[in-house]
């Protein structure tokens, strides 16, 4: 067991944060999605093709290796929207039509999506298909040379700006989840109506919105995968942004751990640093140790990724557990700061609702514990009605 | 629980027999009948029934692959693999035979 990183992977994070950290980018304000310039910084960082295959443009990257460059985006940057935008574009649909995808599909989409030129988004849920998502409503019917594509997309990360989607919709009602097909349906396709970013609380960089699917004909060749594959592809899309997502809140901890350090130990009160106070100390100190417990299953999510374990569980666990961290941090960071956390346009009210979505994006907490007590066999069986008219 | 799908003599293996008996146990494992015993056969149509969702899917997919030691790769879960046990017991045999086929990389 090695818990360090080679002398290759070090010089690569150190460089990294020292580009990321020239761009200056503040922390993203209310109605403002990330601009092209911004976008395309990220993809000359390489962000946006991080574990994408090299010959289509990426860097060709393992999962270890990927949350590392977003915990580093994390700490460097202060716009965490943007952060989530680049890795929900490389992770929910670059990665994807990486490992799923059609020859021509990758020809096609990875290089444009490894270097910036294009966005990625993904479009599974619905206003009824949150947390059960694949109790989804959106149908794809066959018709003679593909198929047609019925229903609403809410929550679309990268949306408004997005290039390309990876489309989760229903092929055969009767199969349940293992009924469910992924599309990718490029824009301009027609019956794909975007809808413009939608207001919402934090991450304001990430622009996100409604798509609608109105008799929306695709080819057969922009089905992602096989047919009923949709559900495995989905998972296996989550176990990337569970783990390597998550990384940016990993990041962003550690930058405002840092700040908030050096803020107790500058600011006195009853003539000593506020630092000197066993109760600050203590609650930076817990916060320290969550942190590096919250470092730990994430790496370990993303080292068994890596190993090709198909276990959803280790991903769920770093998820639930930095998404919880992600909030405490900014809250406390906040708080210790005093009136100064909350004045004016303070980068750390913004790191309080930039926290907020974490317990819900990528399966909200509920779903991770749901996911985590199956695996574990904690759950029992389920009784189950059958309807045996149903059958064959 | 009994397979009463097909008649004896159906050119089925011992060994093919006792990979859907297999899989018919795990199953019956993952879900208990509402309304009294749980009647699993080869073919019964195991997700228009519903016995599978989300979950239990993930959990039957570690079975195969601990129990058959295969591996089942994402794309080969799809709806068309898992209709019924046959179709499951089929596809470990696919898995099985694309692990014991000669690797043509190998020197």
């Amino acid at each position: 067991m090695d818990f360090g990183w080679s002398r290759e992977e070090r010089l690569l994070a150190e460089e990294l944060v020292e580009e990321i950290a020239s761009w200056q980018l503040s922390p993203g304000e209310r109605g403002r999605s990330f601009t092209a310039a911004e976008w395309s910084l990220c993809g000359k960082a390489g962000l946006l093709g991080w574990a994408m295959p090299t010959e289509y443009g990426g860097r060709g990257m393992g999962a270890l290796s990927t949350a590392n460059a977003f915990e580093t985006m994390g700490f460097a940057c202060s716009d965490t929207g943007l952060a989530f935008s680049a890795a929900a574009h490389l992770l929910a649909c670059g990665m994807p039509i990486a490992e799923f995808g059609s020859p021509e599909m990758k020809e096609t989409c990875l290089p444009r999506l490894s270097s910036g030129q294009w966005v990625g988004a993904n479009g599974v849920t619905e206003e009824q298909a949150g947390s059960d998502v694949f109790s989804l409503s959106t149908t794809a019917e066959r018709c003679d040379d593909g198929y047609v594509l019925n229903g609403r997309k809410s929550f679309v990360s990268n949306g408004p700006a997005a290039d390309v989607f990876v489309i989760y919709a229903r092929t055969d009602p009767s199969l349940g989840a293992l009924g469910i097909s992924a599309f990718v349906v490029p824009k301009g396709t027609h019956g794909l109506i975007v809808g413009p970013p939608q207001e919402k609380v934090g991450l304001h960089s990430c622009p996100a919105g409604y798509v609608d699917l109105v008799e929306c004909r695709v080819g057969r060749e922009n089905l992602l995968g096989p047919e009923g594959a949709g559900m495995s592809i989905f998972k296996r899309t989550m176990q990337w942004e569970r783990s390597c997502l998550t990384a940016i809140y990993l990041g962003t901890a550690k930058r405002l751990l840092s700040l908030t350090s050096d803020h107790c130990a500058a600011r006195k009160q009853f003539d000593r640093p506020l630092a000197q106070h066993q109760a600050v100390a203590h609650t930076l100190a817990r916060l320290h140790v969550r942190l590096e417990a919250g470092r730990l299953l994430v790496y370990r999510a993303c080292w068994l990724l890596d190993q090709g374990d198909k276990s959803l569980t280790p991903a769920s666990m770093a998820k639930v557990s930095v998404s919880q961290l992600a909030l405490d941090v900014s809250t406390t960071a906040t708080h210790l700061f005093g009136s100064l956390g909350i004045w004016g346009n303070s980068p750390l009210g913004h790191s309080v609702v930039d926290a907020l979505p974490a317990s819900l994006f990528s399966g909200s907490t509920e779903m991770q514990y749901d996911i985590i007590s199956s695996e574990l066999g904690i759950t029992q069986a389920e009784p189950i009605r059958i309807d045996h008219d149903r059958a064959f | 629980m009994t397979d009463t799908s097909r008649p004896e003599g159906d050119g089925a293996s011992s060994c093919d027999r006792e990979i859907r008996l297999l899989i018919r146990e795990y199953i019956a494992t993952l879900v208990t009948a509402a309304d009294g015993e749980l009647e699993i056969t080869d073919s019964s149509p195991i997700l228009e029934w519903g016995l599978l969702n989300s979950l239990t899917v993930t959990r039957l997919i570690a079975f195969l692959e601990r129990t058959f030691h295969i591996k089942v790769s994402a794309a080969d879960v799809n709806g068309g693999n898992f209709r019924t046990v046959h179709h499951i017991a089929d596809l470990v045999r696919r898995c099985r035979d694309a692990d014991a086929a000669p690797d043509d990389t190998r020197l």
